[in-house]
Formats: C-alpha cells, structure tokens, sequence
C-alpha cells in the first residue's frame, strides 16, 4: 500500500508531534518528519496542514528576522492544538493497536498452515 | 555582512513560484499572499541546497498548488487559473453568502406552488392552442383551461399537477434533471402569455 495515502489521514497528528517538540517553520516541519522516517512527505502537503492547523486555531505562528536569509514564519502548538493532539494521539494509537493485532493473528494464522 | 539585505531570488525559484501563483488565482488576494511568501523562502532555501531542480525536488508547480489546496482544505481550481477562474470563485462567493442562502432557502420553499404553477402554463398552453373553440378558459370553472370540455379540462389539469409534482419530488439523473430544467424555463417564460390569454378569455364573457 502507497504510504502517501496513509499520511493524508495523519499528517494533521504528525505535524502537532513535532510541533509539540518545539516550535518550527515549514521546511522545519519537513525535515524533522522526514528525519522521523515519514520520507514521503510532501512540502506542499506540509505547509497546506500546517496553514489549516492555523486557522482551525491550533497553533499560533510569529515571525522570526534571519541574519543570513529572509523572515521565517514559525508555528507553535497551542492549548487547543495539545489537546487535538492528544485526542487524535489516542485515537490514531488505538487503530494502529487494532491494526497490529489483526495482522499478527492473519500472519499467524499463515504461518500455521 | 548580509543584515538587511534579501537574498536575491534565483531565476529558476522565481519562475516556479510565478506559475504557483497562477494556480492559486482563484484565492482571496490576501490568502494567496500569505501562501505564496511562505513558499517564496521555502523555495530560496531549497535552491540555496542546489541539490536537483526545483521540478525534480517538488513535482510541478501545478501540482504543488493542487497539494497545497488540498492539504490546507481549500477548495480545488475551478479552471485553470487566470480572471476567469477568478470570477468564477467570486460568484461561487457571493452565491454562499448568508442573504443569498436565505433568499435561496425561501425560495427553495415555495417550489411546490411553482410545480403547481407550471403543470397549470402547460395545460393552459394545450387550451391556447388554435382548433380550440373560443373562449379557450372553461367559463364553468374559473381559471381550468377548456381541453374538449371544461371537465375533461379539470380532470387533465388534476393529473397534469399530480404528475409535475411527482416530477419535483424526484432525484433526477444529471441528463433528466437538466431535461427539467429546460422545462422549467420555457414554462416560466410562457406564463405571462398564458395569464394574459386567461384575461383575455375571461374579459370576452363579461362583454
């Protein structure tokens, strides 16, 4: 199964992760899911969640001047971003919970015959 | 020794930002803004990387704006970019703003007294029609158009409703529904005709 299509569902759920690690901008963000092993990952995908996240009211962004570059747009988790995150955090654990039992039992159940 | 001073874009970042842009037309002028200086400063980072083209690296700047749409939940490009599409989502806009949905609801609500109304304009029609003897309104029952007889009229304008009404509280397929459609209009045009020969008629008793 294509990875991308899985990361649509929980794209919204890694970006608050990272952004509860510490306050990023979006290449950040990027790099720090891509560095987390969610390779396929895509920029615009990135941004598009994180500029949703902004206006749903989970996080808040600032500007930051750079010395070597232009400004940079951070994003940080807000009160109502944690507690998104800690619902859909519980929710995406329990399904892949689900998910790992069902398949061990079908592999198992594989391996037997 | 770079304080103050903006980086200058490269030519090729410059470029893909642009076409982005152009993909984004649609949007409020201020949200495209926003959108496309964040990826301004995406883009001259990534190009400062130089590791493999912008296309390479980020697919084309058309699909970049229709992942970006997609992922930042707004509405996909109508067509294309450009005014037209432009003009397109500013109707899109004014058709969901709040008086127009209540207009639109109030109206919503008297479409059974236009199914009514139209089922009346195509047996009026039918009583219009040259062959019939003068007056074509039945004089015995007010506003039934004589089809024959004034009660061969009524019993026709009875079923001529129920069958309109059946019609409007069906879900139609996209090919019936604009059948419909074109239905509509042309009675809605022929209404003002048929009330006029209605006066008509009606007027010939009294003289």
């Amino acid at each position: 199964m294509d990875t991308t299509q899985l990361l649509k569902g929980v794209l919204d759920v890694a970006v608050l992760a990272v952004l509860d690690d510490e306050d990023g901008y979006g290449y950040d963000v990027v790099r720090r899911l891509r560095a987390a092993g969610l390779d396929e990952v895509g920029d615009a995908s990135v941004y598009g969640t994180l500029r949703r996240l902004y206006s749903a009211g989970a996080l808040t962004s600032y500007v930051v001047p750079s010395d070597e570059g232009p400004h940079r747009k951070y994003y940080g988790i807000n009160k109502q971003g944690k507690a998104t995150l800690a619902e859909s955090g519980k929710t995406w654990l329990a399904f892949a919970d689900t998910m790992g039992s069902l398949l061990a039992a079908s592999t198992g159940s594989e391996g037997r015959r | 020794m770079t304080t103050g001073t903006t980086v200058a874009r490269s030519q090729e970042a410059q470029a893909y930002l642009d076409r982005v842009g152009a993909a984004l037309a649609d949007l409020p002028e201020e949200e495209r803004a926003d959108l496309l200086d964040e990826l301004g400063t995406h883009l001259d980072e990534i190009a400062a990387e130089g590791t493999s083209s912008l296309e390479a690296r980020l697919g084309s700047p058309e699909e970049y704006a229709a992942e970006l749409r997609a992922s930042a939940g707004l509405p996909p490009a109508l067509s294309g970019g450009g005014p037209g599409a432009r003009l397109l989502s500013r109707l899109q806009r004014v058709v969901q703003r709040r008086q127009v949905v209540v207009a639109r609801e109030f109206l919503g609500a008297l479409r059974p007294a236009w199914w009514v109304a139209r089922a009346w304009v195509v047996v009026g029609l039918v009583a219009m029609f040259p062959g019939q003897t003068t007056p074509t309104w039945a004089d015995a029952i007010p506003f039934v158009p004589r089809v024959g007889t004034p009660l061969l009229g009524l019993l026709v304008l009875l079923a001529a409703v129920v069958a309109s009404v059946q019609l409007g509280r069906r879900r139609l397929s996209p090919r019936a529904g604009a059948a419909v459609v074109a239905l509509n209009v042309g009675a809605a045009l022929l209404l003002l005709p048929v009330l006029v020969s209605l006066g008509e008629s009606t007027n010939a008793r009294y003289v």
